[in-house]
């Protein structure tokens, strides 16, 4: 059984991309924000890891990490950042808040799955 | 002279216009002046507000229906590919307005559908056309500066943002 991955952009386009990425290695789940992220990681005990994008309306990527890492039981989830920003205090922000990974859009598919291969190796 | 603050914006995101049509292998230039010139019929429009301590405007990105067709191979609408592209040209301007350590904060993209879209012409906004092998893209800013702010030289930020494409792994 393929492992879980899950994408949280408010484009679709972009979870579309990302979905035809992975889609051959990885069952791919998708959410519109961080609150429908957050929702889908309390959820789903088996995702393997979740990619994110930062700006997003009702909460953002950084908030969704920083509200992912406060909860013991999805802590320890690794979370890819997928956006448009390349500012480096808010890549700070999300390593400090215990984000894996930093991408800037557009992405390099190979990259991105030997990023995802390599957080979901066991 | 030196350029003011409109004509390094706008020179900021023609130039990333272009690059990011590159990105998705759709190359496209900026219209000659011998170019047949009709009115578009702009299919499009993504629209996306930015807001800065001494800065505040929007970026407006207006495409025929080819140059989103060519560059998006999804089953998505082409509403949410033009806010996804009007966003990414935004990033990208806004990692160059890093370099000179003016921090811009972008809003949601959002999409205007319409007839003949195009900025009002008055003073000060300018529309950057471009001609692709199939279509027409079109971007102008519209901003406005306080009246003591001077955008500051290229190389005002020491650290320079990670760029499109990269990955960085923690």
């Amino acid at each position: 059984m393929n492992k879980k991955v899950l994408i949280v952009d408010d484009s679709a386009t972009v979870r579309e991309q990302v979905r035809a990425v992975l889609i051959d290695e990885f069952d791919v789940i998708e959410a519109a924000d961080g609150i429908e992220g957050v929702e889908t990681i309390g959820r789903l005990a088996d995702l393997a890891a979740v990619i994110c994008d930062v700006n997003m309306p009702r909460m953002d990527g950084l908030e969704m990490v920083e509200t992912v890492q406060k909860d013991p039981r999805t802590a320890p989830l690794p979370i890819v950042m997928l956006t448009t920003e390349g500012q480096h205090e808010l890549v700070q922000r999300a390593k400090a808040a215990g984000a894996k990974g930093w991408i800037v859009k557009p992405f390099k598919p190979e990259l991105l799955l030997a990023a995802i291969r390599k957080l979901t190796a066991t | 002279m030196t350029a003011t603050n409109k004509q390094i914006l706008d020179r900021a995101v023609a130039e990333n216009c272009l690059k990011l049509f590159a990105d998705y292998e759709l190359n496209i230039r900026a219209r000659e002046p011998n170019d047949e010139v009709e009115a578009e019929r702009f299919l499009i429009c993504g629209i996306i507000g930015f807001t800065s301590k001494k800065m505040r405007g929007v970026l407006a990105l207006a495409t025929t229906k080819e140059p989103l067709e060519l560059t998006n191979h999804t089953t998505t609408t082409h509403r949410d590919w033009i806010c996804e592209l009007a966003n990414q040209l935004l990033g990208r301007v806004k990692n160059q307005m890093l370099m000179r350590g003016v921090e811009v904060l972008p809003s949601i993209p959002i999409a205007l559908r319409g007839d003949r879209l195009s900025p009002v012409v008055q003073q000060g906004l300018v529309s950057e056309l471009f001609t692709a092998e199939q279509g027409v893209v079109c971007v102008w800013v519209d901003c406005e500066f306080d009246d003591d702010f001077i955008l500051p030289e290229d190389g005002e930020s020491e650290t320079p943002p990670v760029s499109e494409g990269d990955l960085l792994l923690f």
